[in-house]
């Protein structure tokens, strides 16, 4: 029996049509996974179910909710379905949640709406669906503001929310994007339950498909407002039937892989970044980047992960910075920055050079994109005939170059900016998250380019991401971030299929793969917490509270665990007392 | 917080001494002749430009007169007035309740108003309701102060004269309740409506911003009903800056109303200080001055503490 059935949908935004004769249908307990692109009109399609389009947004078609039709409801009818048959959960859940307003107090309003209950019934159910959302010591937690939550907390609430009144129909809109591998594997999770706790016909709207491989029963692959392709989500992965659907997949890195395509050729080990013990404390002694040690040799791609709050932002920056550290050492091509004076510091920047996340936010827009090349060269005052080699380069049309960064895409902007990086001819690029805003095909096309451009032009990048089947693909050897140091640092094949810390395997089993058959197979054991403050008391391993292989370990080993902080040696291995050699 | 409050107070005593300390080398630096007669008038004849200069000891060190200066004003003691020969204090307590209760009670109408029209507008972009309300806060912004009182002033006595309204002098409450109403509303009315106008258009700002907000879509995803996500989601966050500027305006309109009061015949704090700067009357113009002065200080403090009650996500630090 279909719950939710759409036909013929249409969303426009004035002339401009969003979303074109989309027709999906969802079970109870079924999850429709909806992929696509930025602009391909999912979030568009489902925002419209709910009829939360903004007034000016005309939709068209039909939406039937157990044979009801919605769409040109009287507002009053569907406020009072939304939040009860139909709940949603959003994207960003710190936007999401209105920052004046306790949680609990935010969960009890939903509770509120929809039944006649009293304030303190309705607190009390509140802090029950903490309880049923993993949230540790509930009825505390209630009390607090969605400022003081992480993420992932967030995301919890956002699902407390969205199950409080046992949903007909369950939509999550990219509800693991702005998450942390780990934890998107926990609210997942999370997500599942919820599922299976309602009974509830599942939307799952998102770019991923390694997420979608793992939660949705049915796909439906969406682009430019329509639907590409639909099917049982074994088949659409196994046996695609539509080009694009095929060239998603093809674009999307996986993890379980080995894709040594894009990997540098060997050059003789000249390091030209060398991190020795490199400490970067904030006030009060909080050591946010502790004892890091590194180097990265000429012509090598070194991938740094971790999550967030793990440190490896704080490093790029004292890296950037030049400057003398407290303690450790910094050198750069053979120099330490402890003795630079400012003239050599200014030579030092131009063989180290930065490409941003975002190249809107780094691209001035009220300058051409010749200017925007020119002026390092006129920094340095070298000639500016080489911006059309530059635009060449980087595969963009040197006619281009009296445009403006907003007239190209976003994967032609980041093309833009890592232009600029290389008009100083740099051995050193720092690339930070450099694809993480782009689309996956676009991204694929992106990650090639800085491959071609290494092994032309024999650069070294130090490679920061938090998507590791990327970094698997382009890096030779990974530093793996815990909390201001590194836990596993190797090279990028005996990290990836010979995991040593337990740190690394946990992080690469929460990656999910983009194969349903495989992804589902596999067992899965969210890791469980978050990263701690770094403020926080550390003695022995600060991996310990999260350790799965910790609590099975007998008393004299764990002791050591406790007492001792594990060290990293040399530039292959972890920093575990217990590392093992063994599979995941 | 009450480290909060005290450092900001401490930062207050600083400006105030700052203000204090610039009134006075205004007026007091430079020979002693010349001061007096700057303070005498310049027609006053030598003999009372001689008493001043005696009585005010400009005869002495400029340190030491500030030293005095600081002193006495450390002690509550503004001086006496020149022309009254009044102390200072009594002149201006006389005068403070008229100008505190015309802007608490204007405060009260246009915080109301200006809010309400501001929500109004914003739930409603674009709409009738909308322009209507923005042509008529273009008017009450661009309408004079002295033209809408006088115009209130006609209307009371020669079309309504029943109401028994009518311009001041001021009196107190707890005289007369029913005076004091009558004396008061037309001012209040009058101070309200032009500052009003600001606050409509500020809160449909803030607000239309806020309405934009991923929470507040939430919010209507929960089903929760259009009037309790405008209010319990939207308006609270959205009342930042009306604070800051009610905070701002409250702070410099205590310091004294001019045009109203000289309107209605408030004798309130504007008018005080008025007449003293255009009698010379130098003891009053500093204390007037300092006073003014701290109430921008604590209105400033109060704003502050009041945003860590809007905002939850805002430490007092
Ligand atoms: S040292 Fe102990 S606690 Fe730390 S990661 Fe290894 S096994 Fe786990």
């Amino acid at each position: 029996m279909n719950v939710l059935e759409v036909r013929d949908l249409g969303v426009r935004f004035g002339e401009v049509p969003a979303v074109r004769g989309l027709g999906f249908a969802v079970a109870g307990g079924e999850v429709l996974g909806v992929v696509g692109e930025s602009g391909s009109g999912k979030s568009a399609a489902v925002l419209a179910v709910l009829g939360l389009l903004p007034p000016k947004a005309v939709v068209t078609g039909s939406v039937r909710l157990h044979g009801r039709e919605l769409v040109g409801a009287p507002d009053k009818e569907l406020t009072a379905l939304r939040g009860k048959a139909l709940a949603m959960v959003f994207q960003d859940p710190l936007a999401a949640l209105t920052p004046v307003h306790r949680v609990g107090a935010q969960i009890a309003e939903a509770v509120r709406v929809h039944q006649d209950l009293s304030r303190r019934q309705a607190w009390a159910r509140a802090v029950e669906l903490l309880d049923l959302v993993g949230i540790a010591e509930p009825a505390r937690a209630a009390r607090a503001f969605p400022h003081e939550f992480s993420g992932g907390m967030r995301q919890r609430v956002m699902i407390a929310m969205a199950v409080a009144n046992d949903p007909d129909v369950l939509i999550c809109d990219e509800p693991t994007t702005a998450l942390d591998v780990t934890v998107q594997a926990q609210v997942l999770e999370v997500l599942r339950d919820a599922r299976r706790e309602t009974g509830a016909a599942v939307v799952f709207v998102t770019h991923d498909l390694g997420v979608v491989a793992g939660i949705a029963d049915r796909v439906l692959v969406m682009r430019e407002g329509r639907a590409v392709e639909s099917g049982p989500v074994e088949e659409v992965f196994a046996r695609p039937r539509m080009p694009y659907t095929r060239e998603l997949l093809a674009a999307t890195p996986r993890l379980d892989r080995e894709a040594a395509v894009l990997r540098g050729v060997p050059r003789p080990p000249v390091p030209v970044l060398r991190v020795e013990n490199l400490v970067k404390e904030y006030r009060r002694g909080v050591r946010v980047v502790d004892r890091v040690s590194l180097d990265i040799r000429a012509g090598e791609t070194l991938g740094l992960v971790g999550e967030s709050g793990c440190g490896k932002t704080t490093l790029l920056m004292e890296i950037l910075g030049l400057a003398a550290p407290r303690h450790g050492r910094v050198v750069v091509f053979g120099r330490d920055t402890a003795r630079l004076g400012r003239r050599d510091r200014l030579a030092l920047r131009r063989d180290l050079q930065i490409v941003f996340q975002d190249p809107m936010a780094s691209l001035d827009p009220r300058m051409t994109v010749h200017d925007i090349l020119a002026e390092p060269l006129r920094m340095h005052r070298l000639p500016l005939d080489r911006v059309p080699e530059l635009l060449r380069l980087v595969g963009l049309a040197p006619e281009h170059a009296a445009r403006y960064p907003q007239d190209f895409s976003g994967g032609q902007r980041q093309r833009i900016a890592i232009a600029r990086a290389l008009a100083l001819e740099p051995r050193l690029l720092v690339l930070d998250e450099p694809v993480s805003a782009l689309d996956v095909r676009i991204r694929a096309g992106v990650v090639e380019l800085l491959a071609e451009l290494k092994a032309r032009l024999g650069l070294a990048y130090l490679f920061v991401a938090h998507d590791l089947a990327l970094v698997r693909r382009i890096a030779d050897r990974v530093a793996v971030m815990y909390l201001g140091r590194i836990a596993e640092i190797g090279p990028a094949e005996r990290v990836f299929s010979a995991p040593r810390h337990p740190y690394t395997r946990a992080l690469l089993a929460a990656v999910p793969l983009p194969d349903p058959v495989a992804e589902r197979a596999r067992p899965r054991v969210p890791l469980a917490g978050e990263t701690p403050s770094p403020a926080g008391p550390l003695t022995g391993c600060r991996f310990r509270a999260r350790c799965p292989v910790y609590p099975g370990l007998p008393e004299t080993a764990r002791s050591r665990c406790a007492g001792e902080e594990p060290e990293l040696e040399g530039q292959d291995g972890a920093a575990c007392h217990h590392a093992s050699g063994g599979a995941r | 917080m009450w480290r909060f409050v005290i450092r900001r107070a401490l930062f207050g005593l600083l400006v105030l001494w700052l203000v204090a300390t610039t009134v006075f080398l205004l007026f007091f630096a430079g020979p002693a002749d010349s001061v007096a007669r700057r303070l005498a008038g310049p027609r006053a004849p030598q003999e009372v430009v001689n008493q001043i200069r005696d009585t005010l000891g400009l005869d002495r060190p400029l340190t030491q007169q500030y030293l005095g200066f600081l002193n006495k004003l450390l002690h509550g003691d503004l001086g006496t007035s020149f022309i009254s020969q009044t102390p200072v204090s009594t002149l201006i307590m006389a005068s403070l309740p008229a100008t505190l209760w015309l802007v608490a009670g204007a405060a009260a109408l246009w915080l109301t108003a200006g809010v309400t029209g501001g929500v109004i507008c914003a739930t409603a972009p674009r709409s009738l309701r909308d322009r209507l309300i923005t042509v008529t806060v273009l008017a009450g912004i661009s309408l004079p102060t002295f033209v809408l009182g006088i115009f209130m002033i006609f209307l009371a006595l020669s079309v309504f004269p029943w109401l028994g309204l009518a311009p001041g002098p001021y009196i107190p409450p707890l005289e007369d309740i029913r005076g004091f109403f009558q004396v008061m509303i037309m001012p209040w009315i009058t101070l309200a409506v032009v500052q009003a106008a600001v606050y409509v258009r500020l809160t449909r700002g803030s607000m239309l911003d806020t309405l934009g907000e991923d929470y507040i879509r939430t919010a209507r995803a929960k089903g929760a009903p259009e009037h309790r996500v405008t209010y319990r989601h939207g308006l609270r966050a959205a009342l930042t800056p009306v604070v800051t500027q009610f905070g701002v305006d409250i702070g410099a309109l205590l310091g004294g109303v001019v045009v109203t009061e000289s309107v209605f015949g408030l004798q309130g704090l504007g008018q005080l200080m008025i007449r003293s700067v255009r009698d010379g009357d130098l003891p009053v113009i500093i204390g007037a001055a300092v006073l003014a002065a701290a109430f921008i200080v604590v209105a400033n403090i109060l704003v502050d503490i009041a945003y860590s009650f809007l905002d939850p996500r805002v430490r007092l630090t």
